[in-house]
């Protein structure tokens, strides 16, 4: 009786010293910290946190946080969890109860056709609303038409435009922040190809300028954002060469 | 106090007057024309066509479609210089139905580019045309979002909100409009989102007497998406198999009764 138990003891000990590293002890998440802000016109700020623990070259899995902060009033989060070609998840989060935004692909979702999950089409959910669109639809009138009538349920005139403007003063420049699948959908003229130059001015906000309190509202309603922003993220510059610093 | 009822007797009794003067019936002018189209030997439809005095805007056209089991569609299109507009629904002899499906106003070649007010870079706007079926409704930019898959889409669920035979009925018309002209349908080519030249209808017949289009080069196939999903699950296919349209004078009795 006693054999058998010790031999289990140690084959599981052996097994683990000799298993890889990662078995061994807990996987270690590697987190990439961006933040940008504008230094003419309407100040803009992005922190975008991504953990990458999973990003291969093949298999490009990522989630990750924007913290937008576009001028007073004007905050939003954007929240993505990509896992190609089978889903993605990119929801778009106002400060006001309601302001949810989520656009999301994913086998189990009944209302897509498997050709539609070939070409990548999602379903874009405004508060109760959805609809079943391709993002690369989205400059289609009766696209932006809908879109637009969702969207006001939800925001303002005046915040959906603030939105847009700042989407849309990110979007023309060449950052390296992600861009996901959902803001081309809200803000469609921001990502035209061969669009307006971009004249908006960025730069890195070096670590010790960091301003956490406007992170704080964020964090109280989103429990996710918590996570990354405790995160121990590596720095990685957001502003591509050639660009203003 | 006498004098306040007396007037709003006389404000009640204007307006009965406006609402009865609305509903008169529509001053047709010129005769009734009628027909009947056929594919090959079998009778697709027979119609009756009206209209109001042609120099006289709005111009409107009303085609009653009987279909060979006798169900009776009303298609009536309200035609001004700058849009028109459409209203279908079942048709009845004995009794007004009121129509189930509404699209509207498609704007005419004559249209005037809408521009933002008071933009001093002349951005103009695209003009939308409503697609209400039944509780459904959609806008929509004739013809160009035809062609855009995600409309095709939201097109064909909001068809959805009303009876399948009201799109076939629709679109058997406009179809035939384009290979046997009749006298209605030909100014609604838009509406299968093609431009109307005599080349594209002639690409259109073409098209239509191909066995499988499906199976051709992708961007065709996506076109062909386009034709058939305006009007959903159209089913042309015994155009396709080349079956020749041709319009014949109507029988006098044929879909005579209620």
């Amino acid at each position: 009786m006693r054999a058998p138990a010790c031999r289990a003891v140690v084959l599981a000990l052996a097994a683990l010293f000799l298993a890889p590293p990662s078995l061994a002890k807990e996987e270690k998440k590697v987190f990439v910290r961006t933040e940008v802000e504008s230094t003419s016109g309407v100040p803009i700020r992005v922190l975008q946190i991504m953990d990458v623990t999973h990003a291969r070259a093949t298999a490009p899995e990522s989630r990750g946080v924007q913290l937008w902060s576009a001028g007073p009033g004007v905050r939003f989060i954007v929240l993505w969890k990509v896992a190609p070609p089978t889903s993605w998840s990119f929801s778009l989060i106002g400060v006001k109860e309601r302001q949810v935004v989520t656009y999301r692909k994913d086998p189990k979702l009944s209302q897509l056709t498997s050709e539609e999950l070939a070409r990548g089409t999602g379903v874009l959910q405004v508060g109760d609303r959805e609809l079943v669109l391709h993002r690369s639809d989205a400059q289609a009138a009766a696209v932006r038409a809908r879109v637009e009538k969702l969207l006001l349920d939800v925001f303002s005139p005046e915040e959906l435009r603030a939105i847009r403007a700042a989407i849309d003063a990110v979007g023309r420049c060449p950052m390296m922040l992600a861009r996901g699948s959902l803001l081309p959908v809200i803000a469609p003229d921001a990502y035209t190809r061969g669009g307006r130059p971009c004249t908006a001015a960025f730069r890195d906000v070096p670590a010790d300028e960091r301003d956490r309190k406007w992170e704080l509202p964020f964090v109280t309603r989103e429990p996710a954002v918590d996570e990354f922003l405790k995160a121990d993220a590596e720095i990685s510059p957001g502003v591509t060469k050639g660009m203003k610093r | 106090m006498t004098r306040g009822l007396h007037r709003l007797f006389v404000a009640v009794l204007f307006a009965t007057g406006i609402c009865a003067r609305a509903e008169e019936p529509t001053p047709w002018a010129g005769p009734v024309r009628t027909g009947t189209i056929l594919a090959g030997d079998v009778a697709l439809f027979s119609y009756e066509l009206r209209e109001t005095d042609p120099l006289k805007m709005p111009l409107v056209r009303e085609l009653i479609v009987c279909r060979p089991r006798g169900e009776l569609y009303r298609i009536r299109v309200t035609s001004r210089r700058e849009s028109y507009a459409l209203e279908l629904g079942y048709h009845s002899r004995v009794k007004p139905v009121e129509p189930e499906v509404f699209i509207g106003p498609v704007p005419t070649k004559d249209a005037p580019i809408p521009r933002v007010p008071e933009d001093p870079t002349g951005l103009f706007t695209v003009p939308l045309t409503k697609l209400r079926a039944g509780s459904e409704e959609l806008d929509f930019f004739v013809p160009m979002d035809f062609f855009v898959p995600t409309v095709q889409r939201w097109l064909e669920e909001t068809w959805k909100g009303t009876s399948r035979d009201l799109p076939q009925a629709l679109n058997d018309v406009l179809v035939a409009s384009r290979l046997v002209p009749f006298g209605m349908g030909e100014e609604l080519t838009s509406l299968l989102g093609v431009a109307p030249t005599a080349e594209m209808s002639q690409a259109l017949i073409d098209v239509l007497a191909r066995p499988k289009p499906e199976a051709s080069g992708k961007d065709e196939g996506r076109t062909m998406k386009s034709f058939f999903q305006l009007l959903p699950k159209a089913e042309l296919k015994d155009y396709a198999e080349g079956r020749k349209l041709r319009r014949v004078e109507r029988s006098p009795d044929f879909c005579s009764g209620p």
